[in-house]
């Protein structure tokens, strides 16, 4: 996308102020501007951003960088948006960045790292790509090549590993042939969300050709934001839907349960409730089949926050945001953590590493008593 | 003109990061979704506290630098753009709810809150009780709304919102600030009464009188039952006569009527509207009844079909009253259900070219000529090749109404927005011979009510204006006719 071609949409905001809070309930949605306040730091400020470039009448500059990448991306705005406009708004706030990076103002410094890093060692955590599946158990003995294959994101393979073992576990001990390849790269996620796209055709035509040489016919994703830019943008990107099932494991746990694949001990009763991911939630639809996982689990007892589902209160660690603002992203994970212990709940399960490392993060600053695990720890530790 | 030296002295105020000059700042407060053409303030600032909002107007006055008032930027009138720079005081993070008496049935908001979270408020602490909500997005203040005597569901019975005003809280144009109303004397903010009420220095001034930082405003005990019937009318005589008949009754606590081409528009047709046939409805009314019990309801029931018998007999034409649920369409309905969101309304116009933009003319008017308005104004619309979307509504049981000309447009079709002012320049011009008077006025609108003003009312104004504004710094593009 160009900021030309957003010529279609960027009149088709009026400011009727309506994707500023949640439609009909009247909570917040954005953390962007319920943090800065300012107009232009709301989505329908962002969007006159861009028609103010168009139109010639305004010029990038650190303050306009600043306040389109203030936003993780979380996508709320869209839900509450009514008008045509709103399935356009996060293209119009991706768009804005990427032509920031071209003409030299974006990203923000600390996100410029993400691109060094991807290039060098296809991570964005400045790890070397050689330690990618360093978490692997010798016990997983696993092949080369697979029926299933675990794409298991960096999150998940240098700062979460425990999400990434959980889920090996899980699908090693339920019968499924399925492997992990040490050439997986990043999905270029962190880069499409902060405009940095010069990396990113390559990256994806990259582990398109990993997993066909897995020879796996299904792909599974621990990690929502992997799963987002394999679904949404990978078609765009390549010019062509995956010639393969992608499966985000709550999605998948749903088919291994429903074909009794999957079956639970009892265990002792335990409250939870469930944080929906922006990026497999509003961003992919899926919204049932993590309830539909938990609600599976003798003892389990799932309270839905008073934010839930397509109305979720994002963790803030998309977008850009945990490395950009890394302040104001535990703030809004903390504002989360609060509507978590609101539910009574002694654990907050969601189903994205990233998002875990976010609410985490707010747990410990906050001294909160609620414990973070993600669904695949979960539904590992119950199995039958 | 704000000098470094002004900047840094907000900034102190009220710190950094919520003063403004980012040229993307001034540009997205520069437009409202109105025709009204661009108008760059020099900076944006947002107060948090009336001490906040003294010491900026104290500055204000010092340097001459022009005040606009501002929360959601929503008000139709380009009320907010400012042509002559200076400061945008955008109200948005004053947003408490400060106090509630269920027993004097009010409640004390501060600026920035909107409908929406007054509804959420009174839903999830005083269910009891309910507010009047605009026929508005519900992100919009309430308090702006009521200083600007906006309309709303129940304003059949109540009038305007001016009206619900029961007490005030202003940072005057000099930096004092003063309460109007008992709350001058306790903290009671429950009557305006029977010191002089000055609640009118500011009621319907366009923030050209100071900055209302604390708003205090009538709530409603919730009727047991409330239920919404819809009525169709072959013609405006026979309208006419339901409107008049139901005034004189305590029958009806709120409604809306809309022109049938609105109500197409409503249920999702998009201009180019296809033509009306001639055994189409020429309106369609929205009427609420609050009942005690479901005897009352039936009795009330019985008398509005009596006035629709009697007004076909007097009149030769059909109206047909039914409960909403059995004849109205769902979509309505859900428009009905205040505050709504209204994306038929700003879309419109918006087809292959996409673009939104929503202007209007609202009239208070007098309840004998309403239909001259209603009739030159729709032929007005139509010779502009705009569909006459208008609305009508019965005010304070029938002592003014409103006939108001809704007017979507595409901003991104080039000379529509000057087409829309022309358009409202010839609504104007039509309507002020009958009484009627342009509420949320815009400017090019007052010069026009300025020629039919008593020079004596206008006089007074000015003085008015003097006293407590002598160097014309609060929002001075509004009430053209002062200058």
């Amino acid at each position: 996308m160009t900021l030309e071609s957003l010529k279609e949409w960027v009149y088709a905001c009026v400011r009727c102020n309506t994707c500023k809070y949640i439609i009909n309930k009247y909570y917040d949605s954005c953390p962007s501007g319920k943090k800065f306040q300012l107009e232009s730091y709301w989505p329908s400020g962002k969007t006159w951003i861009a028609r103010g470039l168009i139109e010639g009448k305004l010029k990038f500059s650190d303050s306009i960088v600043q306040k389109i990448y203030a936003c993780p991306t979380c996508g709320n705005c869209m839900i509450q948006c009514e008008l045509e406009v709103s399935d356009h708004i996060l293209e119009i706030i991706e768009t804005l960045r990427a032509e920031a990076v071209r003409q030299g103002f974006g990203p923000l410094k600390s996100q410029k790292a993400f691109e060094e890093s991807i290039a060098a060692e296809h991570n964005p955590y400045k790890e070397l790509h050689a330690q990618r599946t360093s978490w692997v158990k010798d016990a997983f003995n696993l092949k080369e090549t697979a029926e299933v294959l675990y794409f298991v994101g960096c999150t998940s393979s240098y700062r979460e590993a425990e999400v990434a073992t959980a889920m090996l576990d899980l699908l090693t001990q339920i019968g499924i042939d399925v492997t992990v390849s040490k050439d997986e790269w990043c999905c270029s996620s962190p880069l499409i969300r902060t405009g940095q796209l010069k990396l990113v055709k390559e990256l994806a035509e990259h582990n398109m050709e990993m997993i066909k040489n897995s020879k796996a016919k299904i792909v599974v994703f621990s990690c929502a934001g992997c799963y987002r830019t394999f679904k949404e943008d990978y078609p765009a990107i390549l010019g062509q839907e995956p010639n393969i099932k992608l499966y985000h494991v709550t999605d998948y746990l749903v088919k291994l349960i429903e074909d009794g694949t999957v079956k639970f001990k009892e265990d002792t009763p335990l409250k939870v409730t469930y944080h929906d991911p922006c990026h497999i939630g509003r961003h992919c639809g899926i919204y049932d089949s993590p309830r539909k996982v938990l609600n599976s689990i003798p003892g389990i007892e799932l309270i839905e926050m008073l934010r839930n589902r397509e109305n979720a209160w994002c963790c803030g660690a998309g977008g850009g945001v945990k490395s950009g603002f890394k302040d104001w992203a535990v703030e809004i994970a903390t504002e989360r953590i609060k509507e978590a212990e609101e539910t009574g709940a002694e654990i907050l399960i969601s189903s994205c590493p990233f998002c875990k490392r976010n609410l985490e993060d707010a747990i410990k600053a906050t001294g909160s008593s609620l414990k973070f695990m993600d669904i695949t720890e979960l539904v590992k530790n119950r199995l039958a | 003109m704000i000098t470094e030296k002004i900047l840094n002295s907000m900034i102190d105020i009220v710190g950094e990061e919520f003063v403004s000059t980012d040229p993307e700042d001034l540009y997205i407060y520069s437009y409202d979704m109105t025709e009204e053409p661009q108008g760059n303030p020099n900076a944006i600032v947002m107060p948090k506290t009336p001490e906040e909002i003294q010491q900026l107007l104290k500055i204000a006055n010092e340097y001459k630098i022009p005040v606009i008032p501002y929360v959601a930027g929503a008000n139709i009138g380009g009320l907010t753009v400012t042509h002559r720079g200076g400061m945008i005081v955008d109200l948005k993070r004053m947003r408490q709810i400060l106090k509630f008496d269920a027993i004097s049935k009010y409640v004390v908001l501060e600026p920035g809150v909107t409908f929406g979270h007054l509804k959420k408020f009174l839903l999830e602490n005083h269910p009891d009780f309910i507010y009047s909500y605009a026929f508005a997005p519900p992100y919009t203040s309430v308090t702006t709304n009521a200083l600007l005597e906006g309309l709303t569901e129940f304003s059949f019975r109540w009038g305007c919102m001016g009206d619900w005003i029961t007490g005030l809280e202003v940072v005057l144009p000099t930096g004092e600030i003063t309460r109007i109303g008992s709350c001058a004397t306790s903290d009671h903010w429950n009557m305006k009464y029977p010191l002089p009420d000055m609640t009118g220095l500011f009621i319907g001034w366009q923030g050209m009188t100071g900055i209302v930082t604390k708003c205090a405003v009538k709530v409603v005990p919730k009727p047991p039952i409330r239920k919404l019937y819809g009525a169709v009318y072959s013609g405006l005589d026979v309208a006419d006569e339901v409107f008049k008949k139901v005034a004189n009754t305590d029958l009806i606590h709120g409604d809306f009527t809309f022109s049938w081409p609105t109500v197409l528009m409503m249920m999702g047709q998009k201009h180019p509207l296809r033509e009306i046939r001639d055994d189409e409805p020429v309106m369609m009314t929205g009427l609420l009844i609050f009942a005690n019990d479901k005897k009352d309801l039936k009795n009330k029931e019985r008398q509005l079909s009596k006035i629709a018998q009697e007004a076909s007999e007097k009149t030769n034409q059909n109206v047909q009253i039914l409960p909403a649920e059995l004849g109205a369409p769902k979509k309505i309905l859900e428009y009905l259900d205040l505050p709504s969101n209204l994306p038929p309304f700003f879309e419109f116009r918006s087809g292959d070219k996409k673009g939104v933009g929503m202007s209007w003319l609202g009239t208070y008017t007098n309840p004998n000529n309403w239909k001259e308005c209603y009739e030159k104004g729709y032929k007005i619309m139509e010779d502009h090749g705009f569909e006459p979307l208008i609305f009508v509504k019965n005010m304070d049981s029938g002592h003014f109404y409103v006939v108001r000309f809704l007017i979507p447009f595409n901003k991104a079709v080039p000379g529509e927005a000057e087409e829309v002012r022309k358009m409202l320049e010839e609504l104007v011009d039509a309507t002020l011979p009958f009484g009627s008077i342009p509420y949320k006025c815009p400017a090019w609108a007052a010069k026009k009510v300025k020629k039919v003003l008593d020079p004596a009312w206008l006089a007074l104004a000015r003085k008015i204006r003097d006293t407590l504004d002598p160097n014309h710094i609060m929002n001075p593009d509004r009430w053209a006719f002062l200058d």
